[in-house]
């Protein structure tokens, strides 16, 4: 076996001089995988990095305009029962006086240093309220990812390689039914089940891990679905590639193709989906935590919207955004890491 | 390219072409049965004050959260409202939104996909312009422009069309660059035809498969987005599923009907974009009867 890993690591030395990684400390299980160049080049991290940095801009960019859009945006941050000076204070802090321009510069260099208008509702920064509903948030969305991903793995693995029609047919029509399924119907039927009916768990809050089962259930059978299709379609495509027929012919064992030659290929464009998947994820968990009564940066963001308190507001979308921003930019290296031909289109 | 086309051949001889049929088959069954689903819950909901047998907004104390019967099918809600009449009735919002989001995303995708393929700047303006639009979540943008401008029908048409266009101009744009540097369309060029005149006969003919994709993956997105924000509350204040849902829930253990059919409804009418979005994709993909490993 070591001997065909070899004769199938052929192309290795070839982009190893092509081009040295950067990254020394890649774990070495990366490095196994026959054939592959691990590491990132200096100009593809740095254009990952930059193109995050224009992205977070251009969402400071939007969320400005759309202050400006109303009007009077310092009547828009200050409390209804503002005084005139207080409404002075704010406009010559946030420049509102001023020409367009200036007050976009002043606009964005206060929201990067942190420096939000005071919540109206509680008097305080937006960043006291939020930045401790993080972990909810965060909690909520890597647990519901981590079951998407296995759910869909493993159906999408069936759909293609189980011998018997059953398993190849409806577990993958399940899940198509379940990702046209809003997630607050899916947390409701769970609901239904498992906390009235069984009485299992319970239908909200944020004490436990067995409160967090339902909710990130509920978020995750509606991308189970997607990961399945963009998996199945991608172990067909390699499953008829060259150097499967190669290995093939070789006479390796049919486990060690699907496994070795197969699946890894295939984990690829899983991967790049994954990334675009994380917005409607973060977006899917505002509705779960209305729907579970957790707390988190959506709970946040809506009891906000309910009181007007525009200062929250801005600060729990642009949060929201920039994290997602981080995360996909993570996803887009570690592909350009795994797979160098991602990384020209960084 | 011969080869490649004998070696197709030589592996999908026998199997192959019976299983592209059966692709076939079952895309057409996808297709027959979404669209199905959405006319028959388009049609419900247009004709709804021909189909509803009780106003959505008639209520009736005396028989509240009655469970389904003859006189009330789908039964009734907390005030008494007929379940049934306002099934039908709530489809008409989301309906409204997702069909003229839809059309508006489309305009508005199209129309700059094809600009960027003019020069290089406004190539790279417009796609940076795209990354950023895709870099706010969908919903969490919906929610500050509903904040910010109000919850209007008309709002949200424009809201869900502005998070969706990336996706049509990033189609439109890769194709118009390919089409560029073909022989046909420097000729028609060359020939003095005018930009309208290639816009039409040159480009669109080629990518209008793609489109029709774009188009109903657009529609699902924008089902799902509208009415998660009805379900929130930040929908527009008429009968709605969402809203029914999100109103009824409260009586899930010993009621469950008033908000199991506005449920029911909205899957099917989600499930029937789904289905014709997926069955599209994968005509247009054209992996029908994908070689795969021999068993």
């Amino acid at each position: 076996m070591a001997q065909i890993r070899q004769d199938d690591s052929f192309p290795q030395s070839q982009a190893a001089a092509l081009s040295e990684p950067v990254n020394a400390a890649v774990p070495d299980i990366l490095k196994r995988f026959p054939g592959r160049r691990v590491g990132m080049s200096r100009r593809g991290l740095l254009r990952s990095l930059l193109s995050s940095a224009i992205a977070i801009f251009g969402v400071l960019t939007i969320v400005f305009f759309a202050i400006m859009l109303t009007g009077n945006p310092a009547l828009l941050l200050a409390s209804p029962s503002a005084t005139h000076e207080e409404l002075e204070a704010l406009t010559r802090l946030y420049g509102f006086d001023r020409s367009l321009p200036e007050q976009y510069v002043t606009f964005i260099w206060n929201i990067i240093s942190g420096n939000y208008p005071r919540s109206l509702r509680l008097n305080a920064s937006p960043l006291e309220q939020i930045i401790p509903a993080i972990p909810y948030t965060l909690s909520l969305a890597f647990s519901a990812g981590f079951i998407a991903i296995s759910m869909g793995l493993v159906v999408g693995y069936l759909s293609v390689f189980s011998r018997h029609k059953l398993l190849r047919e409806v577990p993958l029509n399940v899940l198509a039914v379940f990702q046209a399924t809003p997630v607050f119907v899916i947390g409701l039927f769970l609901v239904l089940i498992f906390s009235i009916r069984l009485g299992w768990l319970p239908t909200g809050g944020s004490g436990s891990v067995k409160s967090l089962i339902l909710p990130s259930f509920s978020l995750a059978l509606m991308f189970a679905a997607r990961i399945a299709q963009v998996f199945r379609a991608s172990l067909h495509q390699v499953a008829s590639a060259e150097h499967v027929r190669a290995a093939r012919t070789r006479q390796i064992s049919r486990q060690e193709i699907r496994l070795r030659h197969i699946v890894v290929n295939a984990l690829l464009p899983v991967l790049s989906v994954l990334g675009l998947e994380i917005g409607s994820l973060l977006g899917g968990s505002v509705i779960t935590e209305s729907l579970f009564s957790r707390p988190g940066i959506g709970s946040v963001l809506l009891v906000a919207i309910d009181n007007k308190d525009y200062p929250v507001i801005i600060a729990a979308v642009v949060l929201i955004s920039v994290i997602f921003i981080i995360i996909n930019t993570l996803v887009d290296m570690v592909s350009a890491l795994v797979d160098p031909r991602t990384e020209a289109s960084l | 390219m011969t080869t490649k086309a004998l070696r197709n051949f030589a592996i999908s001889a026998g199997t192959g072409r019976q299983r592209k049929s059966m692709w076939r088959r079952r895309t057409n069954l996808r297709l027959v049965v979404g669209a199905a689903l959405l006319a028959g819950t388009s049609i419900m909901t247009l004709g709804a004050p021909f189909f509803a047998p009780y106003s959505p907004d008639f209520y009736d104390l005396d028989a509240i959260l009655m469970p389904p019967g003859p006189a009330h099918l789908f039964g009734t809600d907390e005030i008494g409202r007929d379940v049934l009449s306002r099934v039908i009735w709530g489809g008409r919002p989301i309906l409204f939104i997702v069909f003229f989001s839809t059309i508006l995303s489309l305009l508005i995708g199209v129309t700059l996909g094809f600009m960027s393929s003019a020069n290089n700047l406004a190539n790279t303006a417009l796609s940076r312009l795209a990354d950023i639009q895709l870099s706010i979540p969908s919903l969490v943008f919906a929610l500050l422009a509903i904040a910010v401008a109000g919850s209007q029908m008309s709002n949200l048409v424009v809201v869900l069309a502005l998070a969706a266009w990336p996706l049509h101009f990033r189609v439109v744009r890769a194709h118009a660059l390919a089409v560029k540097k073909l022989p046909y369309f420097e000729a028609s060029r060359l020939a003095g035809s005018s930009l309208f005149y290639r816009v039409m006969r040159n480009y669109l003919p080629g990518v209008l498969p793609l489109l029709a994709v774009t188009t109903s993956v657009t529609a699902t997105v924008t089902a799902l987005s509208a009415t998660g924000l009805s379900y929130l509350g930040l929908g527009v204040s008429v009968p709605d599923w969402g809203r029914m849902i999100a109103i009824s829930k409260g009586q899930l253990s010993d009621a469950a009907w008033a908000s199991g059919f506005p449920a029911l409804a909205l899957i099917l009418f989600l499930l029937g974009i789904q289905l014709i979005a997926d069955a599209l994709s994968d005509r247009v993909r054209g992996r029908g009867g994908a070689p795969h490993e021999r068993r």
